[in-house]
């Protein structure tokens, strides 16, 4: 991809949290507390960068985009359990990547169709998305075992569980 | 006939226990209405730092008493709420250049690393 294109996109991806601090800087110079953004104002400015990027992407290479964009927080598990020592062959790493994107499209897809977290209360959608990192981990754990060492499963037994959304204290 | 008067002693006697009562009943009212005075450790909190009088509780209250957080989020906040915020966080409107610059830079500075951050999160899908 040309160099100016990767920052035309990194352009579009920043923007929002730009805006944010521009918007956090206006309002302490008022004296007041910057308001976090709404539920909907954070849909219509995802829908608006989903637009320019289509359009500066084509609409082929913006699928394959939005393919990596959602694959993005396993390779995230993927580089903290390296971090943490699991030294991740290639073939290792390209294997849980693939087992952590099919798992989690099939919790979605599955939960997709029951549950619409938008429409919840907080702690309902809090319980509903701890329920489906637990599914997840289970499914998970039961597919690495063929992939891991068991040192490598513990790394990533601790890694998910780090990274989870945690209950409030109560 | 010359009436006769209780003695100063009698007197007690009669009135202690009223006054006894009346102490313990102001007491437990005392104590009903506020025991968001009280720490959850039993030392007493200023009043000043009660929910009660305070709209927003301070970030300690946040992390180490959540008893509190429930009384707090039932008590409707005071009409000069926006007054009680701007006197808690004064205004930060830079009054000379060097006080924008100083916020140029470190926006710059934000910004640099966010775009670092995001390269790398993206760079998977650049390099194809």
């Amino acid at each position: 991809m040309p160099a100016s294109l990767q920052e035309k996109i990194i352009d579009i991806l920043t923007l929002p949290q730009q805006q944010l601090e521009q918007q956090a800087f206006e309002t302490a110079q008022s004296g007041s507390l910057p308001d976090p953004p709404s539920f909907e104002a954070i849909k219509a400015q995802q829908a608006e960068q989903a637009q320019q990027l289509r359009s500066v992407l084509g609409d082929a290479e913006y699928a394959q985009f939005t393919q990596y964009q959602a694959s993005i927080p396993d390779r995230i598990i993927i580089d903290q359990m390296n971090q943490e020592g699991a030294n991740l062959s290639e073939n290792q790493s390209n294997e849980l990547l693939k087992v952590l994107t099919e798992a989690r499209q099939q919790i979605s897809i599955q939960a997709g169709t029951t549950q619409n977290l938008s429409a919840m209360s907080p702690d309902e959608a809090m319980t509903t998305v701890q329920q489906q990192q637990t599914l997840l981990q289970q499914a998970v754990n039961n597919r690495a075992q063929a992939i891991l060492t068991p040192d490598q499963k513990t790394t990533l037994q601790g890694v998910l569980s780090r990274l989870s959304v945690r209950p409030k204290s109560q | 006939m010359a009436k006769r008067y209780p003695s100063s002693r009698t007197n007690f006697r009669r009135t202690s226990p009223w006054i006894i009562v009346g102490g313990a009943i102001c007491l437990s009212v005392f104590l009903l209405l506020s025991p968001a005075a009280f720490r959850k450790d039993g030392t007493l909190k200023p009043v000043a730092s009660s929910p009660a009088t305070q709209p927003y509780s301070s970030i300690d209250d946040r992390s180490d008493n959540h008893q509190d957080a429930g009384l707090a989020n039932n008590i409707a906040p005071p009409a000069n709420e926006l007054d009680v915020e701007k006197e808690r966080f004064p205004s930060v409107a830079p009054t000379d250049g060097s006080t924008l610059e100083t916020h140029r830079k470190f926006v710059a500075k934000v910004n640099a690393t966010i775009r670092k951050r995001t390269r790398e999160l993206y760079g998977g899908s650049f390099s194809n």
